[in-house]
């Protein structure tokens, strides 16, 4: 049987969600649709966190994960469970958060205060949950980065969010936690594929959502033209203030929910002898962060910088991928490592080499009735120096000016297996394989890099065509790229900034 | 973080938590656009042009205006009175009518039943536009030949004679960008028909009552048709002073047109397109000093980039140049400003309004003159000391250029007490230490005293009225002209007046504000809104109080026959305290606040009352540029410490103090909020904060994605606030002092840090850095480190072109 609606709880009550209001950015069908005005939208492209609600999934036991409503569609939350300001606390029952906020002034205007209240909550609990009761430092500024204010300055904020934790710690928290019935429920639901068909002017969109990949992939062998949304952070960002578009006919494919595509486990070696990791393509960053802490702590850092924490918990590996953005921060890393890619089809599956797949300026070469299901990433040796640098306006929250990956060895004084590659400089993610070569077998010292970087942009000028946009001058990012060639290894052993 | 001096007060001086702060934290308050849309309700939306400039050749409204929904289009055409709008001058079009003048420019409005039907009407609509050759920056303008104003001038003494005999002499120019006020609550309005033609608006604009004239010019209606109310906004920093008008006069047009409700809620990006921001400036000057560094004559030539249309950026011009001097003494000075049309959005109001920019260009040139004294000359002085040895004096020194003395001047004990506090010196040695030898981070330290002027410049707008209305149950409301917009103004008020009757807070609510409860009110903005509306509300309260202490004392003398106190004599043995109202000389003689009240209705004696506040002794003669405009300096002085990534120019600031005396603080919890949330939104200005163009005049950073406002991580990690030890001038309600726009300045102490940093380089280093200082900025200036600046005035910021030339 198939459904030609969702279903979504709500601070406790299920909605069935048809039609128009299904394809909706969640923000809209809570303001517009339940009347639910205290999650407020002041972007629309996920930058802000003032649309800031929580999700328990069925998949996912006893965790509020916050996301960004604003670029998250109704259909996606299929089966999930949504908490909003409204059902947390009341005038006469604040939560901790709440009561903090309150009590250090840490509101001015209000606009993005529902927001940062559940980002809040959202910590405490989990915390709470997955944590031993000793106090667990909390860093929170890193925390609260998705959610921007206007007013406070953050101080204030961050006061208080210290403070919450005190309280919640001491006295526990008073947010609801979605019970087994509605688990056992949502299963159900979520077992149930959706397909949806809205009607207008423009023309009709139909958006499918198939319980398991095998009808995934069943559904795309008969459906081609159906573009794949993954956690839609890219997707629906692009569709934030458009105009009405010419009238034609559109058809989504939801797969972020796939339980097949969450995997990440230790797959067999590659040919070159380094560990493989293979990351499920719907993984979210925050997941694929978690893991990496242990297994690849540059990797777990430069998913730190990408967007907020309500980005990183909505967003996939494989959407980063397949957006082929010359600015996508994984895209750098894969290319260094010689990962794969696994597109699979209802009939088939290959792998192709991230560099072969990475065609053109996102385009990438994908057989219309193929998924991205996973992608194999090495990890490097002990003996291997993996170096990712983003540079980017704000060190937080923001997309990359310039991204630069590097990997080598020294053996016996000498460079060894060097692979760089960049993004922002040009139409797509690249290896610089000239550098490389020059690179290779040179004396492992501070001047090999140094003689290199200025090769390098040479052999730029013509190779790389970065473009001069907001984030940046063509000439700046040359600049920044030679600057931080020449300066790989002197810098790898160098302080931080404090 | 410590503060010391509060204002005295049972409930004035403490920390009450916002008035609203329950409903922010629950989520339960209403913005405009929260508001339940009413069954008639039409949403409106508003075509731009996407040309810079142009000659309109033919609108085609036809097509749209046939969609199912489409209920009303207007263009210039259709305007039934007045075409234009402004506050100084009537220059702006509601609708662009044969020429457009900035991408995002209003030129039609649609009216449909639900937004996809607007949207769809929207892209319907067909502007056929001939360009012709845009203004696209101030030297652009330069060379069009085209201004919004004419030059303007302070002058003192004889700045060409002091110049041509002072030891040194060097010029530099200041390049300053835009900034976006990224209020959270976008631009919006409400309209609703109601009967005998009144025409009921609800917008979040910081100012009610211009809203409400524009809105009746634009209608042909007399104001007594027009009612405004604001009840709160989420955020407005200047950007809602007069840009908020637009948007009310489009949706009151269309509740006029149509008879039905009708809302206009911009998004994000059009918001950001369709609205000017703060005034990108240039300021052109030529110093003269000795070797102690004494300043002894000054030139300053400002311009600023006004946009298409006039609105406010005359006054904020006059400001920037009250500001030159920052906080120092000018002996001999030159001050010229004008301002240029451009076709960028009309520039306007943002919190510092002009002083900002004024003092950003007076702080880089302060640390030229060190680094030229100490590279060219071999005398041993920072920065510092320049900056201590041209502070304004006490009781010497301390006349400004336009002739106000600087009385109460707390400026030099701050600095050194700032200075002292965070080991600046023992800082400052280790850091140019540290940048000798060279390593991947360059560092700088800077300070910056910031003394901003309190009161508007235009004389007639310090005036406010409120509204106090007891009920015989003893609660109260109140409201006032002044606008709530996060920055606690009605939590202030809220605890004047609760004092003013010995109750508590929580017995006084605040109302919205609304023109047909308090009309003629200047716009929130200046920073003097506690000053001017607090002053009105204490004054309402004060007449309420003493008709029921004469009450009270006829309650208690009643059975004497004679009357209890005179009529022209102030009923002072009654006090109001806890709940109570008291006579001094009997503590028997005593009832509670509320039986009080009852009585006194019982007796028909009038519990509300309207207060009025007017700011005594300014003065302000804009054709000679002399006069006293302020009714008193809000003083300070902050030190910030940066970090530069030479590699990359990624900068970090992991230490800031500041120090500023806000006199005897009301709510030091809502006064600390001020000072941390403007520094930190100077922070973006000075730093990250990127407004760029593309070259058709198009905005680039037109989303929160292209840019970038200070997130929880910029938050210096080292951050004090101390409240300086003063008591506060004698004129102002608790002896408080203005609070809103002096911290933003402040964060030009960053600036000034980067520029220390670079000089540590090289003097060309420094003197290229343009605001914002963000990496690209810096990195661009360290690469060109030993090119030396042969043509300051032709450099621009590397947002507009890396290489300096404008495109």
């Amino acid at each position: 049987m198939v459904s030609d609606h969702v279903v979504l709880w709500v601070n406790g009550t299920a909605h069935a969600v048809h039609g128009a209001d299904a394809v909706q950015p969640l923000s809209a069908f809570l303001r517009s649709t339940l009347h639910l005005t205290g999650t407020k939208v002041a972007c629309g492209t996920g930058d802000c966190g003032a649309c800031t609600v929580l999700v328990a999934s069925p998949q996912v036991h006893g965790q509020w994960t916050p996301i960004n409503a604003c670029i998250r569609y109704v259909f996606q939350l299929h089966g999930c469970h949504v908490l909003t300001i409204e059902g947390v606390g009341t005038a006469t029952a604040l939560v901790p958060a709440q009561r903090a906020v309150a009590a250090r002034h840490a509101s001015q205007c209000g606009f993005c205060t529902p927001g940062i209240v559940l980002s809040m909550t959202a910590v405490l609990h989990n915390s709470a949950n997955t944590a031993s009761t000793a106090a667990k430092a909390i860093d929170w500024p890193t925390a609260l980065s998705g959610n921007l204010c206007r007013c406070t300055g953050y101080q204030a904020v961050l006061d208080a969010a210290t403070e919450a934790a005190t309280t919640a710690q001491a006295g526990g928290l008073a947010i609801p936690v979605p019970d087994s019935a509605w688990r056992d429920e949502a299963i159900r639901h979520a077992a149930t594929p959706v397909d949806l068909r809205v009607c207008s002017p423009e023309g009709t969109l139909r958006v499918v959502r198939c319980p398991s990949l095998a009808e995934t992939l069943k559904h795309l062998q008969t459906n081609p033209d159906a573009v794949i949304i993954g956690g839609a952070t890219d997707f629906a960002v692009e569709q934030t203030d458009r105009p009405a578009s010419v009238a034609r006919d559109r058809h989504w494919l939801a797969t972020d929910h796939l339980a097949e595509l969450q995997m990440i486990r230790e797959g067999a070696p590659h040919a070159s002898g380094h560990r493989v990791l293979e990351i499920g393509a719907g993984v979210r960053w925050s997941a694929l962060q978690e893991v990496c802490i242990h297994t690849c702590p540059p990797l777990a850092e430069i998913i730190g910088r990408v967007g907020g924490p309500q980005i990183r918990h909505a967003g996939t590996i494989g959407g980063n991928i397949m957006t082929a953005s010359p600015i996508a921060d994984l895209l750098p890393m894969l290319l260094v490592m010689n990962a794969e890619v696994v597109l699979t089809a209802a009939d088939a599956s290959r792998r192709v080499p991230i560099a072969q797949f990475i065609i053109g300026y996102r385009t990438v070469d994908r057989r219309l009735n193929e998924l991205l299901t996973a992608v194999l990433l090495s990890l490097p040796h002990d003996d291997e120096v993996l170096r990712l640098t983003k540079v980017s306006r704000r060190h937080d929250g923001d997309i990359a000016t310039v991204a630069l990956a590097v990997r080598w060895r020294e053996e016996q004084e000498t460079l060894r297996d060097v692979a760089i590659a960049v993004g922002g400089m040009g139409p797509m993610a690249v290896r610089l394989t000239h550098t490389e070569q020059a690179l290779e077998g040179q004396p492992a010292t501070d001047a090999s890099w140094s003689v290199a970087a200025s090769q390098a942009m040479d052999v730029a000028r013509d190779a790389l065509h970065p473009r001069s946009d907001v984030r940046g001058a063509a000439a700046y990012r040359r600049e920044v790229l030679r600057n931080l060639l020449a300066f790989t290894r002197a810098d790898q052993q160098a302080e931080r900034v404090p | 973080m410590t503060s010391s001096r509060r204002a005295v007060g049972t409930v004035v001086g403490t920390s009450q938590p916002h008035d609203a702060a329950i409903g922010h934290v629950t989520g339960a308050i209403t913005f405009i656009d929260d508001v339940p849309t009413r069954h008639d309700e039409l949403v409106v939306g508003l075509v731009t042009s996407q040309v810079a400039r142009g000659r309109i050749v033919r609108i085609d409204i036809d097509a749209a205006r046939a969609l199912p929904g489409v209920v009303a289009i207007l263009t210039a055409h259709d305007l039934p009175a007045a075409r234009h709008f402004g506050p100084l001058v009537r220059d702006e079009p509601i609708l662009a009518l044969d020429a457009v003048h900035y991408v995002g420019q209003p030129v039609v409005i649609v009216a449909a039943t639900s937004e996809s039907a607007l949207r769809g009407a929207m892209a319907t609509v067909h502007l056929e536009i001939a360009p012709t050759e845009a203004v696209l920056s101030i030297n652009d303008a330069i060379a069009a030949n085209a201004y919004l104003s004419e030059p303007h001038v302070i002058r003192r003494g004889d700045p060409e004679r002091a110049m041509a005999s002072a030891p040194f002499q060097r010029s530099g120019v200041f390049h300053g960008l835009g900034q976006e006020h990224l209020y959270f609550e976008t631009q919006a309005a409400i309209a609703i028909p109601g009967d005998d033609g009144l025409m009921q608006l609800h917008v979040s604009t910081q100012g009610p009552s211009e809203t409400q004239h524009v809105v009746a010019d634009v209608l042909g209606v007399g104001l007594h048709q027009v009612v405004c109310t604001t009840r709160r906004l989420g955020g407005g920093f200047g950007g809602k002073e007069t840009q908020a008008n637009l948007p009310a006069a489009c949706v009151a047009l269309v509740a006029r047109r149509t008879g039905r409700a009708a809302r206009l809620v911009y998004g994000r990006s059009e918001d950001m397109r369709n609205t000017g921001k703060r005034h990108p400036f240039r300021g052109e000057w030529t110093v003269g000093f000795d070797a102690t560094a004494r300043i002894l004559a000054l030139q300053v030539h400002l311009l600023s980039d006004g946009g298409a249309f006039t609105d406010l950026s005359p006054s904020v011009m006059d400001r920037a140049m009250l500001h030159t001097d920052n906080a120092y003494f000018l002996e001999h000075v030159h001050i010229e400003g004008r301002v240029c049309y451009t076709n960028h959005a009309p520039a306007t109001a943002f919190r510092g309004f002009g002083g900002p920019q004024g003092v950003a260009v007076v702080e880089g040139m302060l640390q030229e003159i060190a680094a030229v004294l100490r590279h060219e000359h071999g005398v041993p002085i920072t920065a510092i000391d320049v900056q201590r040895h041209n502070l304004y004096g006490i009781g010497e020194r301390d006349t400004t250029p336009y002739g106000q003395v600087v009385s109460h001047n707390h400026l030099p004990d701050i600095v050194d007490t700032l200075r002292r506090d965070c080991d600046f010196d023992v800082r400052l040695t280790d850091i140019e230490a540290a940048n000798r030898v060279g390593s991947r981070w360059l560092r700088g330290l800077a300070l910056c005293p910031v003394k901003f002027g309190i009161s508007f410049v235009a004389t007639f707008m310090n005036q406010a009225n409120a509204l106090v209305l007891v009920y015989p149950d003893g609660t109260m409301q109140v409201s006032t002209g002044g606008t709530e917009m996060g920055q606690g103004l009605n939590t202030k008020i809220r605890q004047l007046v609760a004092d003013c009757f010995g109750v508590s807070p929580h017995t006084v609510a605040m109302m919205a504000t609304s023109t047909d409860k308090n009309h003629n009110t200047s716009p929130t903005a200046a920073s003097a809104s506690t000053d001017l509306n607090g002053a009105a509300a204490v004054h309402a309260s004060g007449i309420i109080r003493d008709r029921l202490a004469r009450w009270a004392l006829i309650q208690w003398t009643a059975s004497h026959g004679a009357p209890a106190v005179a009529a022209d004599e102030a009923p002072t043995t009654v006090v109001f305290e806890d709940g109570w109202v008291i006579d001094r000389r009997d503590d028997a003689r005593r009832m509670s606040f509320a039986d009080a009240c009852a009585g006194a209705r019982f007796d028909r004696v009038d519990l509300g009352a309207r207060g009025f506040y007017a700011t005594p002794g300014l003065h302000f003669d804009r054709s000679t540029g002399r006069g006293a405009p302020f009714l008193y300096y809000t003083q300070g002085a902050a030190v910030a410490e940066v970090y530069i990534d030479r590699r990359t120019g990624e900068m970090s600031v992991p230490r800031v103090d500041l120090r500023m005396d806000i006199g005897r603080s009301i709510n030091p919890g809502i006064d600390r909020g001020q000072i941390i949330g403007g520094f930190m939104q100077g922070l973006g200005w000075v730093t990250n904060e990127c407004v760029s163009y593309d070259d058709t005049g198009a905005l680039r950073s037109d989303s929160l994605s292209d840019y970038k406002i200070p997130t929880t991580t910029d938050v210096p990690r080292h951050f004090t606030c101390v409240f300086h030890d003063s008591d506060g001038p004698s004129e102002t309600v608790a002896r408080s002092k203005a609070v809103g726009e002096p911290p933003l300045l402040h964060a030009i102490a960053v600036w000034s840090a980067v520029k220390h940093a670079l000089g540590c380089v090289s003097p060309a280093a420094s003197q290229r850095l343009c605001l914002p200082a963000t990496g690209e900025e810096i990195l661009r200036a360290l690469t060109m480190a030993h090119v030396p600046l042969t043509d300051g005035a032709r450099w621009a910021h590397s947002a507009v072109s890396w290489s300096g030339q404008h495109a």
